[in-house]
């Protein structure tokens, strides 16, 4: 347990990135709603939030068994009695555990900040807000939903010698194009699109203009949570995340 | 009790073989030398025993198997890679506190001893540090590791004279002390052959010498020859002959000692000159002229 929390906080010291964005980002855009006058905005930052979450720790995913490759410090690593398996591990939880926790702080914080602008009148009170559980809620299912793209990922990372990103985005893509040539489109849809970036994309109602719902998920979280497919994807996940460690002791340095 | 138990060893890279049938026994508290020329396989070696690079044949080291129990085994190794390894992002500070985090060996009085002496700050990042500030950084932190075995491979390059001076130093002492077992692949012959305990010399992956240095010093004899006995020598199948002031000198591979020691002053060759003719004499079969 111990080395593993240090593996984590190694990571956080090469990939200052992963926090300082998202925490930059979202105050950020906090900011800039309130000072333009568009405070009823901050309520619906939630989507926005996540949908940054997703992508930090998709490029993250991608990056993290890659660098250490291509830098040759895998064999400074290896050097020091770590087991793949913890450091694989360690990866997984900045994606699976440090970046939702700081996304989900801003979303608490963001419906802190709207309650506070329509207490003091900046902000129409008829926006709709959602409970600190709620957020906690949608951040779980989220995690829990994409974790084996992100093991994907880590798997992609510690193989290939190039582009991990473009590679890992291959099989997806070919196989989604060639579903929808054959017309299965919607069930590939599901396994792979929804997994990744396009659950937080906003849905067909917020394109006409403003959000006006809430659900920001094309599913919502509590049927997310009581889907056979989550679950079935965590096995997944940590199939993956197991290879992912089975490559780590293979790969040396490129 | 024997920290490496090697047989067979053997690893092919996609176009070449880098390891061919290494075998290896060396008992706790020795030094072993590993010797050859760029390309020889004494890193994949050196890796293999760590359980780095997957190897053919069998393979104890500590009793363990590297392959399957590398994060056990280096509990109690400390390993220096030869080109820099370390994390070009990594500041000074964070190297150190990772290293006592998870290596319980490591001493860190040692490798702040290190520090204070260089004059290295915490927040120094690697990548503002010269190369061979680097290199004293990783061996410093390597030999602040209290192991039972430790692996250097090549430990010196990008060293200035001082601080090979004192890496040598701090070598011998580690060597002296008694179950640490020392396996350093190196080119600087005259530095290590009077550390060393038992040399293994590659080409191509092949052990072409591997014995115990008193072994060595019983099997070969150097002896400066008159010219006059320059003849008669030859007949003696000389390993190798060069010309030195005023004759010859001549290496043999065992042979008669008495006859050999009427041709001239006797001398034990030195581990460079060993090696430098073996090595010649085992160009590889595309480069004999």
């Amino acid at each position: 347990m111990k080395a593993l929390a240090w593996c984590v906080r190694r990571e956080l010291w090469e990939h200052r990135w992963v926090y300082v964005a998202p925490l930059a980002g979202g105050l950020a855009l906090m900011g800039i709603f309130v000072a333009q006058g568009h405070a009823e905005i901050v309520g619906y930052l939630l989507r926005t939030l996540l949908l940054g979450g997703t992508v930090i720790a998709f490029v993250y995913c991608s990056e993290a068994l890659h660098g250490e490759r291509r830098d040759r410090s895998i064999l400074f690593w290896k050097s020091v009695p770590v087991s793949d398996r913890v450091v694989v591990l360690s990866k997984a939880l900045v994606a699976l555990a440090v970046v939702p926790a700081i996304i989900l702080a801003l979303m608490w914080l963001s419906q802190l900040l709207a309650r506070g602008l329509i207490a003091s009148g900046s902000a129409t009170p008829d926006a709709r807000l959602v409970s600190p559980g709620w957020a906690a809620t949608e951040m779980l299912a989220t995690v829990l939903w994409q974790a084996p793209m992100y093991a994907w990922l880590l798997v992609v990372s510690g193989v290939k010698r190039r582009a991990p990103l473009l590679w890992a985005m291959l099989p997806p893509t070919l196989a989604m194009t060639i579903a929808a040539t054959l017309g299965v489109p919607t069930a590939l849809r599901d396994v792979f699109a929804m997994r990744g970036l396009l659950r937080h994309l906003p849905g067909p109602d917020a394109l006409n203009g403003m959000p006006s719902r809430f659900d920001m998920g094309i599913v919502p979280a509590s049927t997310l949570l009581s889907s056979a497919a989550l679950w079935w994807g965590l096995v997944v996940a940590t199939g993956l995340l197991t290879l992912a460690a089975h490559f780590r002791r293979r790969r040396a340095a490129m | 009790m024997a920290c490496i138990e090697a047989r067979g060893l053997r690893k092919r890279f996609r176009d070449r073989v880098a390891l061919d049938g290494v075998d290896l026994s060396i008992g706790e508290g020795r030094v072993l030398g590993v010797i050859g020329p760029n390309g020889a396989g004494k890193s994949t070696l050196l890796q293999a025993l760590l359980g780095l690079v997957p190897v053919e044949g069998e393979l104890r080291v500590l009793g363990l198997d590297p392959w399957h129990a590398r994060a056990r085994l280096m509990r109690n190794v400390s390993f220096v890679t030869d080109v820099s390894s370390m994390p070009r992002w990594i500041r000074v500070a964070q190297a150190v506190d990772y290293m006592a985090a998870v290596q319980p060996a490591f001493e860190r009085a040692k490798a702040d001893a290190f520090l204070a002496r260089n004059g290295l700050r915490g927040g120094d990042r690697i990548e503002s540090l010269s190369k061979g500030l680097v290199a004293q950084l990783q061996l410093a932190l390597a030999m602040s590791v209290d192991a039972r075995l430790t692996v250097l491979d090549e430990p010196t390059l990008g060293l200035d004279v001082l601080a090979r001076k004192r890496f040598f130093d701090a070598l011998l002492a580690r060597a002296e002390e008694e179950s640490r077992t020392l396996v350093i692949a190196t080119h600087e012959l005259d530095e290590v052959q009077h550390i060393l305990t038992h040399v293994v010399v590659l080409q191509e992956g092949r052990p072409i010498l591997s014995c115990s240095m008193d072994d060595l010093q019983a099997r070969f004899i150097e002896v400066a020859v008159h010219p006059d006995h320059l003849d008669v020598a030859r007949t003696m199948d000389p390993l190798h002959e060069r010309p030195t002031l005023g004759g010859s000198t001549l290496l043999f591979d065992g042979g008669d000692v008495d006859r050999i020691n009427l041709l001239g002053t006797l001398r034990t060759p030195s581990l460079a000159t060993v090696c430098t003719v073996l090595l010649e004499l085992e160009q590889p079969a595309g480069q004999v002229a």
